[in-house]
């Protein structure tokens, strides 16, 4: 006995009604239920609904939720892989080259403009970062959210560039003109990291979602 | 017998996708269902933290196919996961066999 597609749909309904807010979650869910409620009405004569919560208790007293944190544990361990993994990239060739680039141009810029300029414009990037970045994830959909809970710690963590500033002013009671004077090479590299966490966030945010697409392009159309 | 599964159910995961090729989650507790002729279940909140842990680990690799309806997740081992599995199923393999002389004493004689 197949379920009907209404059925599959109260199914969804169910996950949600029991705190799985995932739709890749969900949907892995409804398959299970769905496929143990049909054999179990096969076998036996029970309804739809007596069928499903004695599913329901084979998940044990918690249900769903620790299947639910296990995978959010899991879909972070693998975000921050997948960040370290694509930031490592770039000192590798070809990314290397670029890394490279990036370290001269903002060298030659510390040479050639003023240091307010410079930071200013450093500050505008990080702006410009962050509108990709946000406009991506405004654009999210429901199976990407769940790959997306690793990814906004990662994101808090470096949209602080501005606090590392600061804190290194404190810290070393430098402003950054003396770090720049002092320290001629010191600004660009951090620059040049900051630059490259950012694309290799993007880079994490747009593999995950293309992974995400590839498994469940339905909910992509 | 469920506290003696524990752990190797994951290796009992690789063994039965190094066997079957791709495999979705039901289908995995059904088969090992019949295999053991009911004597082990595996439990569904089991399966699935070590079926996402797998995956994470990039061990297993997962793709999805519209199925009567509804979406169906299917888990192949990875060709990077390949060795790791076979790794794996040999020393579970050697484990049981050991197991098997200390639970059985007159084999060993033989």
């Amino acid at each position: 006995m197949k379920l009907t597609a209404a059925q599959i749909e109260e199914l969804y309904a169910f996950t949600r009604k029991k705190y799985v807010e995932y739709y890749d979650v969900q949907t892995e869910l409804v398959d299970h239920l769905a496929s143990s409620i049909e054999e179990k009405m096969s076998t036996s004569n029970i309804n739809f609904e007596t069928a499903l919560q004695q599913v329901y208790t084979q998940f044990g007293i918690f249900g769903f939720s620790d299947l639910v944190g296990q995978k959010e544990m899991e879909v972070a361990i693998k975000g921050r892989n997948l960040f370290r993994k694509s930031f490592v990239g770039y000192f590798k060739l070809p990314k290397i080259l670029l890394l490279l680039m990036i370290f001269l141009v903002s060298y030659k810029a510390f040479q050639i403009a003023s240091l307010a300029s410079v930071i200013y414009s450093f500050y505008a990037l990080i702006i410009i970062f962050n509108i990709i970045l946000i406009s991506k994830i405004i654009l999210i959909k429901r199976s990407i959210k769940l790959p997306l809970l690793q990814f906004k710690n990662i994101y808090i963590l470096s949209s602080s560039v501005g606090s590392y500033l600061l804190m290194l002013q404190v810290f070393f009671n430098l402003s950054l003109s003396d770090l720049a004077n002092w320290y001629p090479i010191a600004l660009p590299i951090i620059f040049s990291f900051i630059t490259i966490s950012y694309l290799a966030e993007i880079d994490v945010l747009d593999k995950l979602s293309n992974q995400q697409r590839r498994l469940y392009p339905e909910d992509f159309k | 017998m469920n506290q003696h599964i524990k752990g190797s159910l994951s290796t009992i995961i690789l063994k039965l996708l190094h066997d079957n090729g791709r495999m979705y989650g039901y289908e995995i507790t059904q088969k090992v269902k019949e295999i053991t002729q009911e004597d082990i279940q595996i439990t569904e909140g089991a399966l699935y933290p070590i079926l996402h842990k797998l995956e994470a680990e990039e061990i297993l690799t997962a793709e999805t196919e519209k199925v009567e309806g509804r979406v169906r997740k299917y888990y192949k081992i990875t060709p990077k996961g390949n060795e790791i599995a076979v790794d794996r199923i040999a020393e579970l393999r050697a484990f049981a066999e050991n197991l098997n002389l200390i639970l059985n004493p007159k084999l060993a004689l033989q």
